[in-house]
């Protein structure tokens, strides 16, 4: 089982969060069969999604921008789940995670169809990988709900499911658990 | 009522968002004593400081956006980020939000909605409600008659919000058009997609860039 794990965390003094993720990454590439591949955005060199659809009618496929983003969808195309794990910031994850979810929509095809019960894009690949989400809770609010509300409609735009929306409060071991059950 | 006016499109004034901003304005401004006045999002997230006054020193606030992957697209998201330090501190700020989407079913934009107002509820900002719709992908580059109807309905919605600071429950009906897709019309929709809207549409833009052969091109594999 290949894992991208996805951080999208913007604060590299979160050490909770830095230390959660990066046990969770040694737990997965620890044990048989399974490894992961690891993408901090903060670090990564990211534009915004300015809605150009260069990659629906321009360039099929690819994104105007030649940026950090490619290796990213590269990754997650031939993996069996990608994990977007960011702390909720103002009720939801960051805008850096979100950015990449908007810089996602070359591996669609601009063409409409119905997918569960409502229009979304067709796909362009074969092969999708499931999605799960890794949050840290934003002082009291407990946004976890949420998350996995909107998480789930972008999986189905991704032509996937959500298999997976935990906070850090989950022991690794059990996070990887789980993971290997989806 | 001065009403600061937020453009969160990444296409900035090239956006159909522009359009339907426009005609809000054109209704809330005819009460002379109303004035809206326009940011763009794109510009201002460059400058922490300034998304933060623009808020603070807001009475009421129209934040426009179209739907980028089921929720805000990742611009607006980071305006938002930017605002965290308001906290609690904007409960002399009205709220009212467009959002739009390429999507015929304006269901695909009630989760943002619903984000809206959590956001609202953080800020201490009274959340006054959301004007969402579907189908606006091609706004202003189709013929304009074609969204008459739908302008219209959305400047009669800013005339109402500039005499009663609120939004009217009908409008909002109207303008949101289809929730969702009936059945027959879900049934259809393949077909009409093979012979109509995919031709009129994608595969036009695909054949003006030359790019129609590569459309089903699989470049990340």
């Amino acid at each position: 089982m290949k894992v991208v794990i996805v951080n999208g965390n913007p604060d590299p003094e979160n050490a909770l969060f830095e230390k959660y993720l990066s046990d969770l990454s040694g737990e997965i590439s620890g044990r048989t069969g399974t490894e992961s591949v690891d993408f901090t955005l903060r670090d990564m060199n990211l534009n915004y999604c300015t809605g150009c659809f260069s990659c629906w009618v321009r360039t099929p496929g690819k994104c105007i921008f030649h940026d950090d983003v490619e290796p990213v969808l590269k990754a997650m195309l031939c993996s069996d789940i990608i994990l977007y794990c960011s702390p909720i910031i103002m009720g939801f994850t960051s805008a850096l995670l979100k950015t990449l979810c908007d810089r996602s929509i070359p591996i669609l095809h601009p063409y409409f169809v119905i997918d569960r019960g409502e229009v979304h894009h067709r796909a362009r690949y074969d092969h999708y990988p499931k999605i799960g989400v890794i949050y840290q809770q934003e002082e009291s609010a407990d946004e976890g709900e949420f998350i996995r509300k909107v998480y789930s409609r972008i999986a189905v735009n991704m032509k996937t499911e959500c298999i997976f929306a935990e906070s850090i409060e989950k022991p690794v071991e059990e996070a990887v658990n789980e993971l290997n059950c989806a | 009522m001065n009403l600061t006016v937020l453009n969160g499109s990444p296409r900035g004034r090239g956006s159909g968002t522009r359009i339907l901003l426009e005609a809000f304005c054109r209704g809330f401004s005819e009460n002379s004593e109303n004035i809206c006045h326009l940011e763009y999002v794109k510009e201002c997230v460059k400058d922490k400081e300034k998304c933060t006054r623009l808020l603070l020193e807001s009475e009421a606030c129209l934040l426009a956006f179209p739907l980028y992957t089921d929720i805000v697209p990742g611009i607006v998201k980071q305006f938002i980020e930017h605002c965290a330090q308001l906290k609690g501190k904007l409960k002399n700020c009205k709220m009212v939000f467009i959002i739009q989407s390429g999507f015929p079913e304006a269901a695909h934009s009630r989760p943002a909605a619903e984000y809206m107002r959590r956001v609202c509820g953080i800020w201490g900002a009274e959340y006054a409600g959301a004007m969402v719709r579907g189908g606006v992908e091609g706004l202003g580059k189709r013929p304009i008659k074609m969204d008459e109807k739908m302008l219209d309905v959305m400047t009669r919605q800013g005339k109402v919000f500039g005499a009663e600071g609120r939004l009217d429950e009908s409008l909002q009906d109207e303008f949101a058009g289809r929730e969702r897709l009936s059945l027959p019309r879900r049934l259809l929709l393949p077909v009409l997609g093979k012979i109509f809207i995919n031709p009129m549409f994608w595969d036009r833009l695909l054949k003006e860039n030359g790019a129609y052969d590569e459309r089903f091109a699989r470049p990340l594999e």
